[in-house]
């Protein structure tokens, strides 16, 4: 889910730089397609890389459970 | 330059987002929205009577087929890459099929602004794209045509609040005649004030809706600004085959990119309410909205300007 969701967002911030470069060919100026298109993707990336050590830690506990259950 | 209309809209997130407590009677939410609604239809319908263009009708067909498509453009990008079910994925997907009527209110707004003409029957593609994606919503969702039913096109359709003021002022506007312009200087003149006033609310509403994004949320945000640039995409290509005016091309644009949250919310309570409506209310009125009135809107005119030279 969490790779899903960051390939959209990247597909949705190059298309934010695609439209920032239309946006500059027609004149008008792109600077709000750009800002936005680095907010987005710095934040999908944040957010994968938060959720990766929580699984990390949730997977590590599920196996310690299991052994101390085994040890019992 | 930012227009004054839309610096509202601005003030509005910033007043949410600083803890202002603007106090905002709900009744004069309604009577604003209520007034541009009327506005569009009356406007619209005192146009196409000098007006009038004998392809409307081949338009028209064209435009309900472009409602009818949308939805399937983000009903998979939700099941895929969002793994929503099938409800809320239909749900959404609704949603940005239609259209909203306050950003369409500021396209027009900028529109005359700048002095860019359009073609007179607008407010009539705006009242044509409400349903087909109510329609093509509910299918998806339920995986059934047979949903469908008398009740639903009686009540969703016919008697929906918005669909029926915005018709019922359309043909007002059409027939009415010299007396439609005693009505003038109320809906016409006062359109940009009250527009201003409205967006205001639309800010502080869509401030709020920013504040209640969770952290995994990603998504959502992603997909409420790919597909009004899809949307807007489209619909520019609508208007192009359509040989449609530099402001027309913007207008079909702005209708592709936008999002209902009024209409469509309130259909998708009755016929769907096992759906999350705070997601597509985050989606559509927290995210779409402020990105189509911002930088959608203006790009969407230039491009209009581009092509239709």
């Amino acid at each position: 889910m969490a790779f899903k969701s960051l390939v959209l967002s990247l597909i949705t911030s190059l298309s934010l730089l695609a439209f920032s470069y239309l946006s500059n060919l027609l004149g008008h100026g792109g600077t709000g397609f750009i800002l936005l298109a680095v907010i987005l993707f710095t934040l999908s990336v944040f957010s994968v890389l938060k959720s990766s050590p929580n699984k990390a830690q949730k997977s590590q506990s599920t196996a310690q459970s299991s052994c101390l259950a085994e040890a019992k | 330059m930012i227009d004054a209309v839309v610096a509202f809209f601005i003030l509005g997130i910033l007043a949410q987002l600083l803890g202002a407590k603007l106090s905002f009677p709900d009744g004069l939410y309604k009577t604003l929205s209520l007034f541009l609604m009327v506005a569009i239809g009356l406007k619209g319908g005192i146009a196409l009577q000098q007006h009038i263009d004998p392809a409307l009708l081949t338009m028209s067909l064209a435009v309900v087929a472009f409602g009818l498509l949308l939805p399937l453009v983000a009903y998979p990008l939700l099941r895929y890459f969002g793994q929503l079910d099938k409800i809320n994925a239909g749900a959404i997907a609704a949603h940005y099929g239609s259209v909203s009527v306050a950003t369409y209110a500021v396209a027009v707004a900028l529109l005359e602004a700048a002095n860019i003409a359009y073609e007179a029957y607008f407010p009539l593609f705006v009242v044509l794209l409400e349903m087909p994606a109510i329609v093509v919503g509910l299918v998806l969702a339920k995986g059934n045509i047979k949903v469908i039913n008398r009740t639903f096109v009686k009540k969703e359709l016919i008697a929906n609040q918005s669909i029926l003021i915005m018709v019922g002022s359309l043909i007002i506007g059409f027939v009415g005649g010299e007396s439609v312009q005693k009505l003038t200087p109320f809906f016409v003149e006062l359109f940009s004030g009250v527009l201003a006033l409205f967006l205001l609310k639309m800010g502080l509403v869509a401030g709020e809706q920013l504040g209640t994004l969770k952290k995994n949320s990603i998504f959502l945000i992603s997909f409420a600004i790919l597909m009004p640039m899809l949307g807007g995409l489209a619909g520019t290509g609508l208007g192009v085959i359509l040989g449609l005016s530099a402001g027309g091309l913007a207008l079909m644009a702005v209708l592709g990119a936008s999002a209902s949250y009024i209409a469509v919310p309130a259909a998708m309570k009755e016929s769907l309410p096992e759906a999350n409506a705070g997601m597509s209310i985050t989606a559509s009125l927290g995210i779409t909205f402020p990105f189509n009135v911002l930088l959608g809107v203006p790009f969407f005119i230039a491009l209009g300007q581009y092509l239709g030279a």
